[in-house]
């Protein structure tokens, strides 16, 4: 402890006076100060309607500008975004664009916001897969619901949801109009125009597989 | 024509007319608020609504009615037999100012859209050459000017005559070239655009707006009252709207009556006595005068309360019944101070009538001179009964979401959002109506303009009844709009109030206030009626000059406007936050044409 | 009693018990896989090896080992004391054992730990055993380290169907043979094997057969990692969104006890897990008892009906209350349901002695069914001990009886709880009026003249008496389903409208009324789902 040569018992706290702001006649009865509020308001009002109407508006964005505000004029301007910035979520294909996910639950458990819904199916008859594997037979993002955290992302083992669409979540008419289905997600690509991934998956005896390839040994 | 039925034809239109002007002006504000506050954070503000016409139409919308106009003038000038003979001086007066005007008017609006877009030819290169397109607008000045002291100097001179006739036939070629060249020239640059967007500076937004609304889901939680739920956004609306009723929105209109009884239109463009009121065929600008008058709307307004405590507690939301707490405890409360408010007026006025409130004040002065204290706090009052911030408790959307109509959405939602708005119009033409002399402006009566101080009259300049009553109006809905605008400029000002310091303002406040201006008033009355006949007409004489200053302020303000127009941008200093560097890095933001 | 020392603990021990055995009683869990309290010990999976001090007076027996110089990049002579599985090991008086505090011993768990996932496919996103398996939990507590081992691991066979209950995955067993042992020593129909060596190793069905007694269901739980997965349970949910009642399964009169896992979310049931319990069912239960669970869910009565047609439980109850309050007591029968709870039979019981005061009190519940001699009982009802005990000091009257009255016409009126009947095959007459209270659909749902929905075991508390005659308590998991309300709350419901409202409000009043004891065991909350032992 830094403070250890205080004596026992409460701190004494030491502080600076600070003086009571003065109020006077005009701020009492309120009436003057508004007035100054409103002429300010006013005065911005008409200048940058002045501006914008005659052209001579700068790139708020690029110039920023002291007085007024930096604001764009969003969806005329935009901001381009951040390569990390969350969208929409989508799911990544495999090479035979069936889902990478394996509906293992991992996203919609660390979803703080409960907005994944999944129903596990198994494959059919015949498939190599069937008997371990499972495939996401629903896959339903409430699109109103998320808070685009990105947990699901970091949870997902297999990289098969990603929030790298670039795109908002629209403004729909009503609220069934956010219910993303699996299809719906699966149609997404990525800001590259790409429905793969970075980093994927390979089947157990494939060449690529990391338990061969991971180090290069 | 029986006359009882043309009146209660005229009652319907009458409604009707108050009814959209007050519906049109909601949705205008609502926009509005929107548009200007944005311009206020320096951004354009909703106006993406747009109807894409295909070049062609577009071109021929713009050449079209310009060959017409242009072909107008000239056929006038040629085929009036009577100009050509006594009035040519003042014609050419006319026509050579409107032809300068079109011609730098035209100029001016080239060259800006130069300066935005570039140079594409040499016409585009020789206004450039001009610099500044502020030049333009000094050269027109100029020739404004110039010719206006020519027509002075030569006035009833054989050089004159000649000049006029110069006047009259250039100025009219001149003004059909400058209409046509600039139609064509607009014609012209768009012909390579696929097609042409109609924006009308924004103003389809809120058409825009009111259909999405039509057309977004309409959800009533589960376990809501559903008839309640349904009825509560009507029963805000519909109060706020017909509160209006009983205002008169101009002085009142007098048709002439035959001896049939028919009515005598040609009246309308007679010259009628300064004093009095024609008792026959007379037409109030408003839809119904009661004798309780503004006692109606306090009834009124008080049902509006209902709706919005309905719909908080039929929503099923603890929020919304918040809200609607809220909104009843607020409205019930300054609905107190708001009677109070007007009782010194009321005083003053001797009736309860707006149209008899009015005529006081065109014959004496404005309200807002004898109850300054009145007006600031029926304003204060009124903006609260509205439930907009800087009362926006109800709502308030940092507390309990957005209050008693957090679980309303489309068209129930708007018409919450609309019943506000409308409340602005209708208290902004009761202020108007009660303070600012309603339809009356400075110095015109019915006899015309009369510009006079006391006794002494320094200009009279009888105009046509109708055209008076017309300004009237003009001057009423003027006045509605300003203080329309004055409240949406308190919306982007203020902040909210904490709930105690509402309730504090509410009670301990302003209805002290409004009793202590109560008692000043009739003090003041009593004082004025005891008064000798010197300080009365000295009373007179400071009722005037608060005219004076009145039209006086105007024409400054208006002055101001235009030379604020013509102030050069300012220098801005840049500086460049981390958001603005990434963007530059990034190549700038996507920066799509916009539509100011 | 004799006591060793375990981790400067002292742990209390009868004669005969090994560490662990000794340990695990009294609640301290050394790791292990293939050790289960209620198996013989196998001692294969070695991750229950401890360090024993040598007795005192004699050298502790050390090994010579090469171990890895860090600093030295190179692998230096050492020596080490042989560590002893504490599963087979047997205790001793005054014996010192080290467990966590020997760094023998952890060292040496690591390395058991990182050989068994050598070769695992770490495939927990697809494997059901996520959530409660030994090897994440035993990972994280003893390894916590990245695989060192590059290569491909070995495949082994993937999604082999063992029988119509199990299917077996190669990759993820670590053949610790807990699923060999239960079949041969729980279920001794020995049909499960470990073929081959070394990491090749993987359990077999015997030839021409397939994995299908009674309790093939227990080698899946036993199973500490996801080798063994249920048919039933796949891909179904995971566990860690599941929460666990604990209950009495109702399948049969043996009332074994069990943990009834739902998820809250969706409210349904997806698996029974055995409870331990060793005066009814030690560690276990029986297929037929654990895929009992799905009748929670299926055939249900979920909505009050008056002559077939689907109407609101208010007009339901009015309507039972009319037939009744207008019927004769005489020509009343009131029937009592083995198949429901202590709590459910008592307010009936109270309703028709005290309210209806008819003499005609029978008893039904399901047809009896083939038991073996391990849990399963051939009576399916989980509470026929119970009625006899309520009814007590007469008996309740046999189905049979009733069917022959009905058949007579000494019985014009009947308050039936419960949905089968003990004889399916002989059809309740259809000259009776009947009102039933039944969970599923049956024979009196079928020709009830006024049903009412009531709940099943998983949505209500209940006491239920096994055949042995013991009290043993369930706890309510889900919400009542559809607008189905526990049994005896209808009858209150009913009571109510006939003028005479019970004197008990809430379950624990009705329990005291009719000193329908708790088990001593009163079980609290429910607990999230874990690991068995």
């Amino acid at each position: 402890m830094s403070q250890s040569n205080q004596p026992l018992g409460p701190r004494k706290v030491t502080g600076k006076a600070v003086p009571r702001p003065k109020r006077g006649a005009g701020v009492q009865t309120y009436v003057p100060e508004i007035a100054k509020g409103l002429a300010i308001t006013m005065r911005h009002f008409f200048q940058n309607t002045k501006e914008m109407a005659l052209g001579q508006r700068n790139d708020p964005t690029i110039e920023a500008i002291d007085d007024g505000v930096n604001t764009i004029s969003y969806p005329e301007q935009r901001r381009p975004y951040p390569a990390r910035f969350r969208g929409v979520h989508r799911l990544t294909h495999r090479e035979d664009s069936s889902p990478r996910c394996v509906a293992c639950l991992c996203c919609s458990t660390a979803c703080p916001a409960q907005c994944i819904h999944i129903e596990a199916g198994e494959y059919p008859e015949g498939d190599p897969r069937r008997g371990y594997e499972r495939f996401p037979k629903r896959f339903v993002i409430d699109e109103l619901r998320c808070v685009f955290c990105g947990f699901c992302v970091e949870a997902c083992p297999c990289d098969a949801i990603r929030m790298d669409t670039g795109i908002h979540a629209p403004p729909y008419d009503s609220r069934d109009q956010f219910i993303y289905e699996r299809d719906l997600l699966m149609g997404f690509s990525g800001r590259d125009g790409s429905h793969g991934t970075q980093n994927p998956r390979h089947e157990p005896g494939e060449a690529t597989h990391p338990g061969i390839d991971r180090e290069k040994h | 024509m029986n006359l009882d039925w043309v009146m209660v034809a005229l009652s319907g239109l009458k409604a009707f007319a108050v009814v959209m002007f007050a519906m049109n002006v909601a949705v205008l504000l609502t926009w509005a608020d929107r548009r200007q506050g944005a311009a206020i954070q320096d951004r354009v503000g909703p106006n993406r609504a747009v109807i894409w016409l295909p070049t062609p139409l577009a071109q021929g919308l713009a050449v079209l009615p310009a060959i017409a106009v242009a072909a107008a003038l000239p056929a006038y000038v040629k085929f009036n037999a009577e100009l050509r003979e006594s009035e040519i001086g003042g014609a050419s007066l006319v026509i050579s100012q409107l032809a300068i005007f079109f011609v730098w008017f035209t100029a001016l609006a080239i060259a800006g859209k130069v300066r935005n877009r570039g140079i594409r030819n040499s016409f585009d290169a020789f206004l450039a050459g001009f610099g500044d397109p502020r030049r333009i607008v000094y050269v027109g000045f100029a020739a404004h000017a110039v010719t206006l002291a020519l027509g002075a100097f030569f006035r009833n001179t054989s050089t004159g005559d000649a000049l006029a006739q110069v006047g009259v036939y250039g100025g009219a070629a001149v003004f059909s070239f400058a209409v046509l060249f600039g139609a064509g020239y607009a014609a012209y640059s768009i012909r390579h655009e696929p097609r042409v967007g109609l924006r009308l500076i924004g103003l389809l937004h809120p058409a825009a707006d009111g259909l999405k609304t039509l057309f977004k889901e309409d959800f009533i939680p589960p376990k809501a009252d559903r008839f309640l739920h349904s009825v509560a956004p009507l029963i805000s609306f519909f109060p706020a709207l017909v509160v209006l009723g009983v205002v008169p929105f101009g002085d009142t209109l007098c048709f002439g009556v035959d001896e049939q009884g028919g009515l005598l239109l040609s009246e309308l463009m007679a010259f009628v006595p300064k004093e009095g009121v024609c008792t026959e065929g007379a037409l109030p600008l408003g839809v119904i005068d009661l004798n309780v008058g503004v006692l109606y709307f306090f009834a009124l307004a008080g049902t509006g309360i209902v709706g919005a405590a309905l719909a908080g507690w039929a929503s099923d939301n603890k929020y919304s019944l918040l809200g609607g707490l809220r909104a009843a405890s607020q409205m019930v409360s300054y609905e107190v101070t708001m009677g109070l408010t007007l009782i010194g007026a009321f005083m003053i006025y001797g009736s309860l009538r707006v149209d008899a409130m009015i005529r006081w004040q065109a014959e004496n002065t404005w309200g807002v001179f004898v109850q300054p204290l009145g007006f600031v706090m029926f304003f204060a009052a009124a903006v609260a009964e509205s439930k907009r911030i800087p009362f926006d408790l109800p709502e308030g959307e940092s507390e309990i979401v957005a209050g008693y109509y957090t679980e309303y959405a489309g068209m129930k939602f708007a018409m919450f959002f609309f019943a506000e708005y409308i409340a602005v119009v209708t208290s902004s033409a009761l202020l108007a109506a009660i303070f600012l002399g309603g339809w009356h402006l400075p110095f015109i009566n019915r006899a015309g303009l009369e510009i006079a101080i006391g006794d002494a009259v320094y200009f009279t300049q009888q105009l046509p009844h109708a055209l008076v009553v017309v300004i009237g109006l003009l001057g009423f809905i003027l006045k509605t709009i300003a203080l329309c605008w004055v409240q949406l400029t308190i919306r982007w000002t203020l902040p909210r109030f904490r709930y105690d310091q509402l309730m504090r303002l509410g009670w301990r406040k302003l209805l002290p206030a409004s009793l202590a201006n109560i008692l000043l008033t009739g003090m003041l009355i009593l004082l004025v009626q005891g008064a000798g006949a010197k300080f009365l007409s000295g009373l007179e004489i400071a009722a005037d000059l608060t005219m004076l200053a009145v039209a006086l302020l105007g024409i400054y303000a208006v002055v101001q406007l235009v030379l604020f127009l013509l102030k050069p941008p300012r220098k801005r200093r840049l500086y460049a936050p981390s958001a603005a560097q990434f963007a530059a890095a990034m190549g700038g933001t996507r920066n799509a044409r916009m539509q100011a | 009693m004799p006591t060793f020392k375990l981790d400067d603990r002292d742990i209390p021990f009868e004669p005969g018990d090994t560490i662990i055995r000794a340990a695990h009683r009294v609640g301290v869990d050394i790791p292990h896989y293939c050790w289960h309290p209620g198996l013989s010990v196998a001692a294969n999976c070695r991750m229950c090896l401890v360090e024993i001090a040598p007795p005192p007076g004699r050298p502790a027996l050390m090994l010579d080992v090469l171990a890895w110089d860090a600093e030295r990049g190179d692998y230096v002579p050492q020596r080490k004391p042989k560590l002893q599985p504490a599963c087979q090991q047997a205790c001793a008086d005054g014996m010192v054992v080290k467990s966590q505090t020997s760094d023998h011993v952890l060292r040496a768990r690591s390395a058991v730990q990182e050989l068994l996932l050598l070769n695992h496919p770490v495939d927990c996103p697809i494997c059901d055993q996520a959530g409660e398996c030994r090897l994440q939990d035993y990972w994280l507590e003893h390894q916590a380290k990245k695989k060192r081992m590059r290569d491909e691991p070995v495949h082994k066979p993937k999604g082999v169907v063992f029988g119509p209950t199990i299917v077996y995955d190669a990759e993820r067993c670590i053949v610790c043979t807990r699923c060999v042992r239960v079949s041969d020593e729980l279920a001794k129909d020995p049909v499960l094997s470990v073929r081959e060596r070394g990491n090749l190793n993987e359990i077999t069905v015997a030839p021409g057969r397939q994995l299908d007694h009674n309790y093939t269901l227990m080698t899946e739980y036993v199973c500490p990692v996801g080798a063994l997965t249920a048919i039933d349970f796949r891909f179904k949910a995971r566990v860690w969104f599941l929460r666990s009642a604990r209950t009495v399964c109702v399948g049969c009169a043996t009332g074994c006890n069990s943990f009834t896992d739902f998820d809250p979310r969706s409210q349904k049931v997806h698996r029974y897990r055995p409870r331990e319990n060793l005066a009814v069912n030690k560690y276990w239960m029986c297929d037929v008892g654990m895929l009992d669970y799905r009748r929670i869910h299926e055939n249900r009565v979920l909505e009050p009906r008056v002559g077939g047609e689907p109407t609101t439980l208010v007009s339901a109850v009015q309507k039972a209350a009319e037939l009744l309050r207008r019927a004769d007591p005489a020509s009343t029968a009131v029937v009592l349901s083995a198949e429901h709870s202590q709590e459910d039979n008592a307010a009936l019981l109270w309703l028709a002695r005290e309210v209806l005061h008819v003499a005609g009190i029978y008893e039904s519940g399901r047809p009896d069914g083939t038991g073996d001699n391990i849990l399963l009982d051939s009576d399916r009802n989980p509470n026929e001990a119970g009625i006899f005990e309520l009814v007590a000091p007469s008996a309740p009257k046999s189905f049979d009886d009733f069917l022959k009255a009905a058949a007579d016409g000494s019985i014009k009126t009947v308050l039936a709880l419960g949905s089968q009947v003990n004889d399916p095959s002989k059809p309740i007459p259809s000259g009776i009026e009947l009102v039933a209270l039944s969970t599923h659909e049956g024979p009196w749902a079928k020709r009830a003249k006024v049903l009412l929905p009531a709940s099943s075991w998983a949505e209500s508390d209940g006491t239920f008496v096994n055949a042995k005659g013991l009290r043993q308590q369930s706890e309510k998991a889900i919400e009542p389903q559809g607008a189905s309300r526990p049994a005896y709350r209808l009858v209150a419901d009913v009571a109510k409208v006939l003028g005479t409202p019970p004197g008990w409000k809430r379950l624990v009043d009705l329990q005291n009324a009719f000193s329908i004891q708790r088990s001593s065991a009163s079980p609290a909350a429910p607990v999230s789902a874990g690991a068995g032992s």
